[in-house]
């Protein structure tokens, strides 16, 4: 940009407070889950407890994140071509933002961009220390790159829709349910 | 005339009151929870008003830039001068690819250009995959909110649109009526060719096309296909990406009283050789139908920076009581109400700048900190007036600058009240007593008050 800009620079959220705790509550309060684990055998525990498998199969990104809670699951693994039919799809989440219970996601070769839509769960696994104040945060992360990925998304909550006299159903096309998984160490 | 009709007829529409009332008092309800959670919202406003601001000026290198940015990664940005040339280019793209049932996202610009009409003219199938927009579609209407397209409907409405549409028994349900939308779109995005969006923002630094969205319908548009076609105003430029994070935080909080919408999609170009997935080709059309015109005007040019969040029809006296219909111009309040004189090909759009009160509540919430009513207050004034408007205003001025005859007006209007029904036959005075009772003066004028309880005059 030319040097004459007078553009503002990140405007301070006032009072960021315990990031995993403020991002839990953000994200309730749009419908969504959370949960915290020290490491990825415990985090797969917890989550075949919020996630019964069903006998489909389960979509897992071919991201280190992903694939570290996928090992541990007792659940077929699919790729792209069956995310239509699939029960959850596990993804790996850059950042999440504790502001806004956001997730973000680079969608690219390793995790394709209809991955987190299309399934009735989606499941997005961020580490605890990749937690950040606000998106203006995530956005600064994302603009440092050499390039930026030709998709990526932040979610927040599960999809939902209120054109029928305002009354909030969940879900709309996308999930029904969104899980958000802050994971220690791998 | 007419469409002093029509928003007659709307306000006359008792059940349209009810359900804009409702939804209109919800909106700014959850809007008022967030701004109240937020202790930074000036701040943000101050942010977002500098950035947009920024735009005003330097729009023509921030396109370049973006083009350059987008182009570098094999998309396509095509400039459209008007809405014919948009959709002449959309049409074109779709027919070389022989594309003809396809699913679009909701997008204003689209709306704007009648893209749907003039795709369907020239044999094309386009589906509404947007809830609101789907329910517009089916009813052949057009949408009454810039965020809530189909508010003016209510859920039996709803009901008997998509039971009928989908030849199941009726239901007024929201949630049975949303899932029978989700399965039967469902599969048209699993086998669409082509999808076409709007956007809510371009990102210059990045070549980057921002799409909102609740439902997930963006994504699935703009991911599936192996077509994406995406109609961009090009007031939608933004300098920076971090300039998204003030601009998306007041865009929710406004429109919907959310923090931030369900998804929030960044697309910088097709898909690439390493990509997983996504559209092979990607068109961007860069859309300008009047809006360098509005640009170019220095009284009207601040209203470019709107961020659509529709906080100004909302809060409006007048759109929540009538909603968007009787505008009869795709972007409907007070910020519309100055697009329409530079975009609508209608030449009595101008009269829009009229149907305002000047209240100013607008200018108030806007998130962006544009002047609205300012703006279109000074819209009047440059507009022609009626010879009965400049007469009468020039015997006001008279007769308000001259104490004495100030005086003997008040007497005179204090004997003609009881005539005043006769004013109603005069056309142009007509047109301001059809819809306002002259209120009965007081025996005693406030002047002749002050002097009985003693107060002094001054001359």
């Amino acid at each position: 940009m030319s040097s004459d800009v007078r553009l503002p620079g990140p405007v301070p959220v006032a009072g960021a407070g315990d990031l995993p705790e403020v991002f839990t509550a953000a994200l309730a309060s749009v419908s969504g889950e959370a949960f915290r684990a020290a490491g990825a055998a415990e985090a797969a525990q917890r989550l075949l407890e919020a996630v019964p498998p069903d006998g489909r199969p389960w979509f897992v990104a071919e991201r280190e994140l992903a694939q570290a809670l996928g090992q541990h699951l007792p659940v077929t693994w699919t790729d792209r071509t069956g995310l239509a039919e699939c029960q959850v799809s596990l993804t790996a989440a850059e950042w999440a933002i504790a502001d806004t219970g956001t997730v973000g996601l680079l969608l690219d070769a390793r995790q394709p961009r209809a991955c987190y839509l299309l399934p009735e769960v989606h499941v997005a696994v961020c580490r605890t220390n990749a937690l950040l104040p606000t998106l203006s945060d995530a956005l600064l992360r994302l603009g440092e790159r050499d390039q930026l990925p030709t998709a990526c998304v932040f979610v927040t909550g599960p999809s939902r829709t209120a054109d029928i006299e305002k009354t909030i159903v969940i879900p709309a096309h996308g999930p029904k349910r969104l899980i958000a998984v802050l994971l220690d160490e791998i | 005339m007419s469409r002093r009709q029509d928003f007659a007829r709307s306000l006359a529409d008792l059940d349209l009151r009810r359900k804009m009332a409702v939804s209109m008092a919800q909106a700014l309800g959850h809007r008022a929870a967030r701004v109240a959670e937020t202790p930074e919202w000036e701040a943000l406003r101050d942010a977002a008003q500098a950035i947009r601001a920024y735009g005003l000026t330097h729009l023509d290198e921030m396109l370049a830039q973006f083009r350059h940015q987008l182009e570098a990664r094999g998309a396509r940005v095509h400039w459209a001068a008007d809405a014919e040339a948009a959709n002449r280019l959309i049409l074109d793209v779709l027919r070389a690819r022989g594309v003809t049932r396809f699913v679009k996202g909701k997008s204003m610009a689209t709306e704007e250009t009648r893209l749907n009409e003039a795709l369907i003219a020239a044999g094309l199938d386009p589906v509404e995959t947007d809830l609101g927009e789907y329910l517009v579609q089916l009813c052949g209407d057009r949408p009454a909110h810039p965020t809530a397209p189909a508010v003016h409907l209510s859920r039996q409405d709803c009901g008997r649109l998509i039971c009928q549409h989908l030849g199941a028994p009726y239901t007024d349900d929201p949630t049975t009526l949303s899932l029978m939308v989700r399965e039967d779109l469902r599969s048209e995005f699993l086998r669409s060719p082509a999808g076409i969006t709007g956007a809510n923002f371009a990102v210059a630094e990045t070549g980057t096309v921002v799409i909102v969205d609740n439902e997930g319908n963006q994504g699935l548009v703009s991911a599936l296909p192996d077509l994406h076609i995406a109609l961009v105003g090009i007031d939608k430029l933004i300098p920076r990406l971090q300039d998204l994070g003030p601009l998306l935080r007041l865009l929710a909080r406004n429109a919907t009283g959310q923090t931030l919408t369900c998804y929030t999609t960044l697309i910088s170009g097709p898909r690439q050789a390493e990509d997983a997935d996504g559209p092979r080709e990607l068109h961007v059309i860069l859309l300008d139908n009047g809006r360098r015109a509005m640009l170019a005007d220095p009284t009207a040019r601040q209203a470019m920076t709107c961020i659509r969040c529709g906080v100004c029809c909302n809060i409006c006296p007048i759109y929540s009581k009538v909603g968007g219909h009787p505008y009869g111009f795709t972007y409907p309040g007070a910020v519309g109400s100055i697009w329409a004189a530079f975009l609508s090909a209608d030449p009595g759009a101008e009269e829009l700048a009229h149907i305002c009160s000047l209240c100013g509540a607008c200018s108030e919430v806007c998130p962006v900190r544009n002047e609205l009513s300012h703006t279109l207050a000074a819209m009047r004034r440059r507009r022609h007036r009626p010879w009965a408007e400049r007469l009468g205003m020039g015997a006001l001025a008279a007769v308000l600058a001259r104490p004495s005859l100030y005086r003997l007006g008040t007497r005179l209007l204090r004997w003609a009240h009881p005539f005043r029904r006769l004013g109603a036959a005069v056309p142009p005075i007509r047109g301001w007593t059809l819809g306002r009772e002259l209120p009965h003066p007081p025996s005693r004028s406030f002047q002749e008050s002050h002097r009985r309880w003693g107060g002094h005059r001054r001359e």
